[in-house]
């Protein structure tokens, strides 16, 4: 895995223990544990985020730009990597 | 003999509030008279049961025609798309069960290839063995 692959699957990573902490913050809503859980790892995936498309342009398009053209199209796309 | 029309008895129907005499179908998919639990409490008595003082009651209602019947494309899941299946006629229940608890999660790497980040919902499909997961 170069060092593009390993950004995204850490943020794959994040995205997959939110949506699960998510699920279970839906029945537990004011479970403190799960809530600090989710806050870290929110920080944690914006952070990889932010240096995923300081690098290699937008993750999404509703991403960073990295400035001169528009990475969406003009970078491969997230799922080419 | 009185006419078997018009000696139609009633029956001992499981779930009255249906409308019709759920054991007076034995044709249906489940074939619940020979698996009745409780060892045919509900068994459905024939007229001929009954002596020519049973009161005349009206046929019961035909049963609504099954989604095939009507046309409609079958579920290659089993039943019908918005509902019904093989336990159609029974009636609906409540289901429970314990409630989840924030613990013994998965390292984060982990969690993605289990698929869950909780080890307690960790329940791989694995017919035939014992292996937990966990």
């Amino acid at each position: 895995m170069n060092e593009r692959e390993i950004l995204l699957r850490k943020i794959q990573t994040c995205n997959f223990v939110l949506q699960e902490t998510a699920l279970y913050l839906d029945s537990h809503p004011y479970c403190r544990q799960a809530l600090r859980y989710y806050a870290r790892h929110r920080r944690m995936r914006e952070e990889l985020v932010e240096q995923y498309e300081s690098k290699y342009g937008q993750l999404t398009v509703y991403g960073g730009n990295a400035a001169g053209s528009w990475h969406w199209v003009t970078e491969p796309f997230p799922w080419e990597v | 003999m009185m006419d078997r029309r018009n000696s139609f008895a009633p029956r001992r129907d499981p779930f009255p509030a249906m409308g019709h005499g759920y054991a007076a179908n034995p044709g249906n998919r489940m074939g619940r008279g020979s698996a009745e639990p409780d060892g045919g409490r509900f068994l459905a008595l024939e007229p001929e049961d009954f002596d020519g003082d049973a009161v005349p009651i009206a046929d019961p209602p035909a049963p609504e025609p099954r989604g095939a019947e009507r046309g409609e494309e079958e579920n290659p899941a089993g039943g019908m798309s918005c509902g019904g299946g093989p336990l159609e006629g029974y009636p609906l229940a409540m289901v429970y069960g314990p409630d989840q608890a924030w613990r013994e999660l998965y390292e984060e790497e982990e969690a993605l290839t289990n698929g869950t980040l909780f080890r307690e919902l960790n329940f791989p499909f694995c017919p035939g063995c014992r292996k937990s997961g966990r």
